[in-house]
């Protein structure tokens, strides 16, 4: 009898834990992309180790948990010793529970024991923390939040040595295309301005047409000569 | 009674000025012009140039991206890859001389030229078979 009743009880916690959480933001290959990166930096700069983590709060347990990529690895802390230095960007996500008025909310700060590396610097580079609530573009804002991270501290301590793009020499493979064309860049700079002055023009034009419309409609045709007297 | 041709004539010429607004928008150069007038040319080849701009990275990629927004982005820890219509800028770190260096390429050379790092990201093809290692992918717009 008792050992039924552990097992009942067993089944009930077992039903009773969420699912594993969810990353809201990234995958797998692109945690992976990010800590061969940071790794790749930390040897060209002399042992400066490089993490991002993100956590999110989620009253629905679906997205919630804290994420880890640093230097080490997908989910591995920094070493104590053998870093020398550290610059972290830790990543805030809320999100508020369907029941309440609350909003999303998402911030971001670094932290560096190198150089004055802030999320200041972060911002300059077009990147900002609420963007990590937009679905389509939360993966990319990380990613480039955490792949500007040993560029900024290169360029905010001089001590630190830049990393150098070296373009390729060799031909890429055969099958090697861009994708996703880009649309016309006047058009995407000045957007707001082309649908205004179109709205503009569209509505001259009308105001025009609706001038010249509008007496042959209203007054009626008489004729200049006299029309003949009745007998 | 006669139409107000005052203000047919007004309406026409608004019209007219808002279209030609759109055409001078639309006309007014780009980022490949901006960034030849503003940077010192190092070198050319074809329609390929290599630029130095007094600032580093962070600041000559603000400035261009101020200018001219960029339809893609891409950071790396050596530097910044914007993608335009026709053209890729990557700018990075000059250690020498200091400053930064800005790489100008219209899109198929400029894909070739930073396979390593955008592949995954703004285009596809061979991931994984490129010789000399390094290279980067599997990111957003990797078939997510």
């Amino acid at each position: 009898m008792r050992a039924v009743a552990l097992a009942g009880a067993a089944l009930l916690v077992v039903l009773a834990t969420p699912a594993a959480a969810q990353n809201p933001v990234y995958d797998a290959d692109t945690a992976a992309d990010i800590a061969a990166a940071f790794a790749e930096a930390t040897e060209e700069q002399g042992g400066i180790c490089y993490a991002v983590t993100l956590d999110v709060n989620d009253p629905s347990g679906q997205w919630g948990g804290s994420y880890l990529i640093s230097s080490a690895g997908v989910d591995v802390q920094l070493p104590e010793t053998g870093c020398t230095g550290r610059v972290q960007l830790q990543a805030f996500l809320a999100y508020a529970s369907e029941y309440s008025e609350g909003v999303d909310t998402a911030s971001w700060q670094v932290t560096s024991d190198i150089s004055a590396v802030t999320e200041a610097d972060l911002e300059d580079n077009g990147l900002s923390a609420t963007s990590l609530l937009d679905d389509g573009r939360s993966e990319q804002v990380l990613l480039n939040a955490a792949l500007a991270l040993p560029r900024l501290a290169a360029e905010k301590d001089p001590r630190v040595p830049p990393i150098v793009l070296t373009p390729a020499t060799e031909p890429p493979p055969a099958d090697a295309r861009a994708t996703d064309r880009p649309g016309s860049d006047a058009l995407r700079q000045n957007k707001t301005s082309v649908v205004l002055l179109g709205l503009v023009a569209a509505g001259a034009l009308a105001w025009a047409f609706s001038l010249l419309r509008r007496p042959w409609r209203q007054i009626p045709y008489r004729s200049r000569t006299p029309t003949p007297e009745q007998p | 009674m006669r139409p107000p041709w005052g203000k047919v004539a007004l309406a026409l010429g608004l019209a007219l000025a808002a279209v030609l607004g759109i055409v001078a928008l639309l006309n007014r150069g780009g980022p490949r012009e901006f960034a030849l007038d503003h940077y010192e040319k190092v070198s050319q080849d074809g329609s390929s140039y290599v630029l130095r701009s007094d600032k580093s990275v962070s600041p000559t990629a603000a400035e261009i991206r101020k200018a001219w927004k960029p339809a893609q982005e891409l950071n790396d820890p050596a530097g910044v890859f914007l993608r335009y219509s026709n053209l890729v800028v990557a700018v990075t770190p000059d250690p020498e001389r200091g400053g930064s260096t800005v790489y100008l390429d219209d899109e198929r050379r400029g894909y070739n030229h930073w396979f390593p790092f955008v592949v995954g990201y703004w285009g596809t093809g061979g991931v994984g078979g490129f010789g000399g290692g390094g290279v980067r992918g599997g990111g957003p717009g990797a078939g997510k």
